[in-house]
């Protein structure tokens, strides 16, 4: 009975089939609801088992396992799934390659399921791939748009790479270990842990080929363009790709947590990249002038928390926090439809809560003082500080979970940045606005704090305090490496205000270089432009 | 022997004598060739995979033919160039793997011929320049093209993509395996993606008159996917057990 659980990869597959032969337009989204809402019953069940038998469950060979990892992620998945469907019955109506869409729809769905539920590394190869190429599919759904097609052809050579370094890594590991089945390698790589005292340079090979494959998956910085271009395909399917597939990264690396335990330095890298996408993505986020490509950014960024927050050990965080953005980032994006519809009934729409408690009274307080921001700032930059230096002193363990709690605590800083720029409070002088944000600080904290513990605990049990003691960086390496770079800074904003000859306008010397700046930022780090001149060949 | 097989299977005869003149049967000549070289190495028992000067002309031939293959809108000359682009391989993959393989990707260029001989049949040559769209005017003729392409694009569960796995799990891999692997890779993945773009996708053009495939048309497509999945299932089974 409880084997069943493990058919759930493969029913998004017969929904495909079944949609792929019926010719009743009525009957497709009936199909696709019916057999959904049964893999999240199922998904429920399994989570339960697993959780209150504490077992996992094997089958089709050991080919498919149904875990800890799975108990979180399937019902996840599920609903996510089950939303989308429903969300996209009466949205995709009108549009043509109305049954096209949801067969590429369950195909995608296939590919996540088999990617969470596998034990087997061919398997995961596969899913990886399978999902690339529906994805592929579903972001040129419109397929007279030039310009969909021509992102998704961005997305697709970004995920071929990915592909590629994968499969070079699934065959190095079985060359290395000699074994496809996840379920033995954690014993391997378990044991290694405890035996080697240098790890082989083949298997740092293999950790990084895994990192920059997952990374490349997730948009991180450099791999990240194909993510804010792709948001011309049907809004489920920017819904999906933003709540979902672009978590696989984190998902996999999850999957390979005790392969890195083998590898620090892959950890250390991973925290590096995913500390410069957040902060650089945030940044880039603010200057871009297109909604849509903005929130794309913001996903980047939150990506780059997910990858830091794996480079910190925090793998069981990394689950928590693609669980949350992902649910976060669909509704946002789910919600813009019925918005646009309201906006063009109404020119004060959107007029949603965030706007009654902090927009109009804006407008009758806009006279008074400015620098509220700045107050704002500083309220919420104060409890991080206070949080942080009691948890210092307090604890030694201080650069493991709770390092990744405190960076957590900056993410939310974004977060804040969003807020403040998506609804226009950044001058209202209402005390509301600084409650709000004091409130929604505490609660995140206290919940990254709370649940990601309790994750820990149930996904990896005993093994959660090697991750973080492999993770912790050598602070004299990183502190030389800091003051390296800021005087590499200094040095080149020097010599370039010694060669800067001031023009002055209106009577003011305009900052050079904090306009240069802005243009980076608001070019996109020249990538888009990098990309248009280097792939032409479609 | 080696240089007979470097002759035959890196397409020597094909860019000297047959793509000038080039005609409809011209593919199923450098087939031939590619047979032949196989029945080559079965008689002579002949191992390329560490004569480096055979690899290296193979490689130099993918490249250029992917090269040649991104210049052209015409389908027929395109199937020619998908079997050269797959060259290293054939000096490169263990026997058994190369056997499979070479059987996967000519069922899959007799698919995208017969594509082809539907758009000289239905469009007035094999020339898909302006002849996009497929997808929403002739969804048959779409989705087939489609299959093969992502086939050729080295896409799992598909035989191409399972093959060159199984090859990389058996064979020892060095310096050469990879550079074959990537030009191999992305030369297959650009080449199908091109046609996909301009074949599949795209707006349909308003003064052509689409058709779809007709019934026997289909089956034997369907027929040749059948084919294709069974022969990628099979590579499957071979490696998860």
């Amino acid at each position: 009975m409880k084997e069943l659980v493990l058919i759930i990869p493969f029913i998004p597959l017969i929904i495909a089939g079944l949609i792929g032969v019926i010719n009743n337009k009525e009957a497709i989204p009936r199909i696709s609801m019916f057999f959904s809402a049964f893999i999240a019953v199922l998904g429920i069940f399994g989570a339960y088992f697993v959780i209150f038998e504490d077992e996992n469950i094997y089958g089709f060979n050991n080919l498919l396992v149904f875990n800890e990892l799975s108990a979180i992620l399937v019902p996840y998945v599920a609903v996510l799934g089950m939303v989308i469907r429903k969300y996209s019955a009466k949205y995709m109506w009108d549009e043509k390659g109305y049954k096209r869409f949801f067969i590429l729809l369950n195909f995608i769905f296939v590919g996540i399921y088999l990617l969470v539920m596998s034990n087997h590394l061919v398997v995961l190869a596969i899913a990886w791939q399978i999902m690339s190429l529906a994805l592929y599919f579903l972001v040129s759904f419109n397929i007279e748009s030039k310009s969909a097609v021509k992102f998704a052809n961005w997305t697709i050579l970004t995920h071929k790479g990915a592909d590629l370094l994968f499969i070079i890594a699934v065959v190095l590991t079985y060359k290395t270990f000699g074994t496809f089945y996840l379920s033995e390698l954690y014993d391997i790589w378990l044991s290694q842990y405890s035996a080697l005292d240098t790890t082989p340079l083949i298997i740092y090979v293999i950790g990084f080929l895994y990192l920059f494959a997952a990374m490349m998956k997730s948009a991180i910085i450099p791999f990240h363009i194909w993510l804010p271009y792709t948001s011309e395909g049907p809004t489920p399917v920017s819904a999906l790709m933003h709540a979902g597939v672009v978590n696989v990264g984190g998902i996999v690396l999850n999957k390979l947590a005790f392969l890195l335990l083998l590898t620090p330095l892959v950890l250390n890298i991973a925290f590096a990249f995913g500390l410069f996408t957040a902060i650089f993505a945030s940044m880039i986020m603010l200057t871009t002038p297109d909604i849509k490509r903005s929130l794309g950014y913001s996903t980047v960024g939150q990506m780059g928390y997910m990858i830091m927050e794996i480079g910190l050990g925090a793998f069981s965080l990394a689950v928590y926090h693609l669980i949350v953005h992902g649910i976060f980032k669909a509704s946002l994006f789910l919600e813009s439809g019925s918005l646009i519809h309201y906006a063009r009934h109404d020119p004060n729409i959107p007029k949603r809560l965030s706007y009654e408690v902090f927009w109009e009274e804006k407008i009758h307080n806009q006279h008074q003082s400015k620098n509220l921001f700045w107050l704002i700032a500083l309220f919420t930059i104060i409890p991080v500080v206070i949080f942080a230096g009691i948890k210092f002193l307090l604890s030694e363990e201080f650069f493991h979970f709770n390092a990744a709690v405190v960076i957590l605590a900056f993410a939310w800083l974004t977060g804040t940045q969003l807020f403040l720029s998506f609804f226009k409070v950044s001058l209202s002088d209402s005390p509301k606005v600084i409650i709000g944000l004091l409130v929604s600080f505490t609660l995140i904290v206290l919940t990254y704090e709370f649940v990601g513990k309790t994750m820990e605990e149930f996904i990896y049990g005993e093994h959660a305090k090697l991750f973080y003691e492999v993770a912790s960086l050598n602070l004299s390496v990183i502190f030389a490496l800091g003051l390296l770079v800021l005087i590499l800074i200094v040095g080149w904003a020097y010599i370039y205000k010694q060669h800067f000859t001031d023009i002055e306008i209106d009577g003011e010397k305009p900052n050079k270089l904090k306009w240069t700046f802005y243009k980076l930022l608001s070019k996109e780090a020249y990538f888009p432009d990098l990309f248009l001149k280097l792939f032409k060949i479609f | 022997m080696e240089f007979v097989l470097l002759i035959l299977l890196a397409g020597v005869p094909y860019y000297i004598f047959l793509e000038k003149s080039l005609k409809k049967y011209t593919f199923f000549i450098s087939a031939f060739l590619i047979i032949v070289g196989l029945l080559f190495m079965i008689l002579f028992n002949v191992n390329c995979s560490q004569n480096l000067f055979c690899i290296f002309s193979a490689i130099l031939t993918s490249l250029f033919t992917t090269y040649k293959a991104l210049k052209t809108t015409n389908i027929y000359k395109l199937v020619n160039y998908f079997i050269f682009i797959n060259s290293p391989v054939y000096f490169l993959f263990s026997f058994e793997y190369f056997v499979y393989f070479i059987f996967s990707l000519l069922v899959t260029l007799v698919g995208l011929y017969l594509i082809g001989y539907y758009y000289e049949k239905n469009y007035g040559s094999a020339n898909f320049f302006s002849v996009g769209g497929l997808a929403l005017k002739s969804p048959f003729a779409g989705l087939f093209l489609r299959i093969y392409l992502i086939n050729l694009a080295l896409y799992p569960p598909f035989p191409n993509a399972v093959f060159l796995f199984n090859s990389m799990l058996k064979d020892k891999l060095d310096l050469i395996w990879y550079t074959v692997i990537i030009v191999f890779f992305f030369g297959n993945f650009f080449v199908a993606m091109k046609i996909l773009v301009n074949t599949v996708f795209g707006k349909a053009n308003e003064n052509i008159f689409y058709i779809d495939l007709e019934r026997k048309e289909k089956i034997f497509h369907t027929v040749l996917n059948i084919v294709l999945l069974a022969v990628g299932i099979y590579g499957l089974e071979e490696v998860l057990k």
